[in-house]
């Protein structure tokens, strides 16, 4: 008999074990609400978490600690993002809480509208498991919300999958945004944002997202504050989590128009793979904004940018990609998927020209040896030019011109081709050429003088209206010139 | 008969659900289009489509790198950095002498993070108009990134030298003298810039904290926080700088 029941009593413990260790331990820290003074005031903060802890208590899947439990450990954390402390006082101590999961939290008030923001956090990585947001203007509602999201739809099952995902999926850090203009600062969009904006992010299954509160992506210790440069993005501040990706951003408030900037940062390298904007009306679209921005990351990081790493020998040779200039090599540069043409250019250098193909999330190397552009072409035809066969050296300077497409010393052809087609009196011709000079090539030495051959072609066609308007665009733009200077003495029109 | 019943309901059902989140989804992105149009009527962005019009019957290149670099300058107001970059670029292509475009196209590659090309873009500023003070702060921020210090202080040097209530300039510079460890000499260039702008908060938080970790005066310290906070209410640290203060001991 004695057996039975120890036997019994065995079976009961092993089962009371077996049903706890299946259970999602959490536990409910005290919601934020110290953004808006409103509700700060009304305590809106612990209705909201104490309100939470009963309905995760009541639910069978959850072993819910209660938040006094844990207070000093958060209390330490608060102490550590303060400055206050340094964080070797909390490593290892997540082990001894009993808690797989923490549940955070922010409430707002924004033109009489509630903002909450819940997170389910991993209280190892600090990654959000699962997160809800609401705009209301009522907060009961909120709790029915959330419940139906972070607690009926909360379960092993869910976490089982989502934390298989984890491990391949980037991992993204929302920095506080800024209130970059006076009118913003008078505001409270931008921390409202920000929480907004983790918890929507949180929400998105192919991204990892470190969960704000208590970590260095706060940026709340005794940090010196810079003013016009980016000064939470510092690569030398010790950053707690393995972010891979920060979003920083700032708002602009306008009589009539809020701005948001957004840019995604590669923390490795520092490199900037997107840069957005969005302008608004009012506050009652932040969190459908907040929806549209997530999804763009989402792309950014899932399937849209790669990047070009691009060198050239030599250096500082000028860069476009599909025609848009892009800077001078060595360039490190995010360039959207898919086909480009890329076209390199330097002065003294054969114009390179190539298709490169870009991979979403993956770096194209490439490095370009120049070629040294010779004038050999050029020199003959200043040759014939001497000898007097015009023909002969305008047939040569088009052929340089063919061969060398966009390189600067093209405009040295152009020039030259012009006034020989001026002295065989094809007039039209002239002014296509000293066209193309000067809109292909703004910075040319050579510009004042295209403008005097395009003054000079129009008289001699017998456009006197535009002969004049060059004329005077001339003086007044190339007024020093010794061009200038030939043109006021001898186009005495 | 029952069970196909059953199963033409629970298709449409779901075909429904979808449908719903579908519309909802829909709706939102709607609604922000419908927001994103009222935008373009606000009087910056109306402003940029004027000068965008302009631009189509600009007369010479002269005036259309003027469009184009005023356009860039309201671009760079709103913190809209790529379409500063566009609009500096095609600036500077009409007349590659603009000091002011240049200056904008450095800001923007700062902003994107290119320092190196921001740094190319604000000395061609500098070169162009040497008393020109936001470039030389620009230059400064540039170095500042760079963590090359001493270059960003004789930058903010130059910025305040040449505009003396780039207040700003003196904020920042104030950081690196703490950075590079001189406490009095941050405290000092804080000071001044309060009082040029003495309702520039910035100044009082980092005053404070300067008193507060590097030259180890409490009580300067708790009177700088205060009047952070006088100033600036509703600040995003609001909680942290009161937590600093009461460690201090002192009054809110």
């Amino acid at each position: 008999m004695k057996k039975l029941i120890c036997m019994i009593c065995f079976v009961l413990v092993a089962l009371c074990l077996y049903s706890q260790a299946s259970k999602i331990r959490l536990a409910v820290s005290g919601f934020n609400d110290s953004i808006t003074r409103e509700t700060e005031s009304l305590r809106s903060g612990n209705y909201l978490s104490a309100g939470l802890e009963k309905l995760y208590a009541a639910a069978a899947v959850f072993q819910v600690r209660e938040s006094g439990a844990i207070q000093k450990y958060l209390d330490n954390l608060k102490s550590v993002q303060l400055g206050l402390t340094d964080d070797l006082l909390i490593k290892g101590k997540a082990d001894s809480l009993l808690v797989d999961y923490l549940v955070f939290g922010t409430v707002s008030s924004i033109d009489g509208m509630y903002n909450v923001d819940a997170r389910v956090v991993n209280i190892d990585s600090w990654k959000i498991v699962k997160s809800y947001g609401i705009t209301s203007g009522n907060l009961d509602e909120t709790v029915e919300n959330i419940r139906f999201s972070l607690i009926d739809n909360f379960n092993q099952e869910f976490i089982t999958d989502r934390e298989s995902l984890m491990n391949d999926s980037p991992t993204v850090a929302v920095f506080m945004f800024k209130d970059e203009n006076p009118a913003a600062m008078k505001t409270k969009f931008s921390t409202v944002f920000s929480e907004m904006l983790n918890s929507v992010l949180g929400s998105f299954q192919m991204i990892n997202t470190i969960e704000r509160t208590y970590t260095k992506t706060l940026i709340q210790e005794k940090v010196l504050e810079m003013v016009g440069v980016a000064e939470n993005s510092s690569t030398s501040r010790r950053d707690v989590m393995d972010i891979q990706y920060r979003l920083t951003g700032g708002f602009r408030v306008f009589k009539d128009v809020i701005t948001i900037n957004y840019k995604l940062e590669k923390i490795s390298t520092g490199q900037v793979v997107f840069i957005g904007t969005r302008d608004i009306t009012s506050s009652s679209v932040l969190r459908r904004v907040c929806e549209s921005i997530s999804n763009t990351i989402e792309d950014v990081l899932a399937n849209r940018i790669g990047t070009l790493k691009l060198d050239s020998d030599p250096q500082g040779a000028d860069v476009f990609i599909d025609n848009e200039p892009m800077g001078k090599t060595p360039l490190l540069l995010p360039v959207a998927k898919g086909s480009h043409n890329l076209l390199i250019r330097m002065d003294g250098f054969e114009t390179h020209r190539s298709a490169i193909n870009i991979e979403p999330q993956s770096i194209l190397d490439k490095s370009i040896k120049l070629a040294a552009l010779s004038r050999k072409l050029l020199n003959d035809a200043y040759s014939l030019e001497r000898k007097g066969d015009t023909e002969g050296a305008i047939r040569l300077y088009d052929e340089f011109i063919v061969k060398y497409g966009d390189a600067t010393e093209v405009n040295e052809a152009l020039y030259r081709k012009g006034h020989l087609l001026i002295s065989l009196k094809r007039y039209g011709e002239a002014v296509s050429t000293f066209d193309s000079l000067v809109k292909k090539y703004p910075d040319a030495l050579t510009r004042a003088e295209a403008y005097f051959g395009l003054a000079k072609s129009y008289y001699l066609m017998g456009d006197i209206e535009r002969a004049r308007a060059t004329k005077s665009f001339l003086l007044e733009r190339f007024g020093e010139t010794y061009t200038a200077e030939e043109a006021r003495r001898t186009f005495t029109w | 008969m029952r069970k196909l019943t059953a199963a033409v309901i629970a298709v449409l059902l779901f075909q429904l659900i979808i449908s719903c989140k579908k519309s909802d989804a829909e709706l939102r992105e709607k609604a922000l289009r419908a927001d994103q149009a009222v935008t373009e009527k606000s009087e910056i962005n109306k402003e940029i489509r004027l000068l965008q019009e302009q631009l189509k019957n600009a007369a010479d290149d002269y005036q259309r790198s003027q469009l184009y670099s005023k356009i860039a300058g309201l671009y760079s107001e709103k913190g809209d950095t790529m379409s500063t970059m566009k609009n500096a670029r095609e600036a500077i292509k009409y007349q590659p002498n603009e000091y002011y475009s240049r200056y904008l196209l450095g800001k923007a590659y700062l902003d994107a993070g290119r320092y190196g090309e921001a740094e190319i873009e604000l000395l061609t500023s500098v070169d162009l108009k040497n008393d020109f003070s936001l470039s030389h702060f620009e230059l400064g921020n540039v170095y500042y990134k760079k963590l090359k210090y001493p270059d960003a202080i004789s930058q903010y040097k130059l910025a305040v030298r040449f505009d003396e209530q780039c207040y700003q300039a003196y904020n920042n510079l104030g950081v690196l003298y703490s950075l590079t460890g001189k406490g009095r000499d941050a405290e000092t260039i804080l000071k001044k810039g309060i009082s040029i702008r003495p309702d520039f908060p910035v100044y009082y938080k980092n005053l404070g904290i300067v008193y507060d970790s590097i030259l180890k005066k409490p009580k300067d310290a708790a009177e700088n926080y205060a009047k952070y906070l006088e100033l600036r209410p509703d600040c995003p640290e609001r909680k942290s700088v009161e937590a600093w203060l009461d460690i201090l001991g002192g009054k809110r």
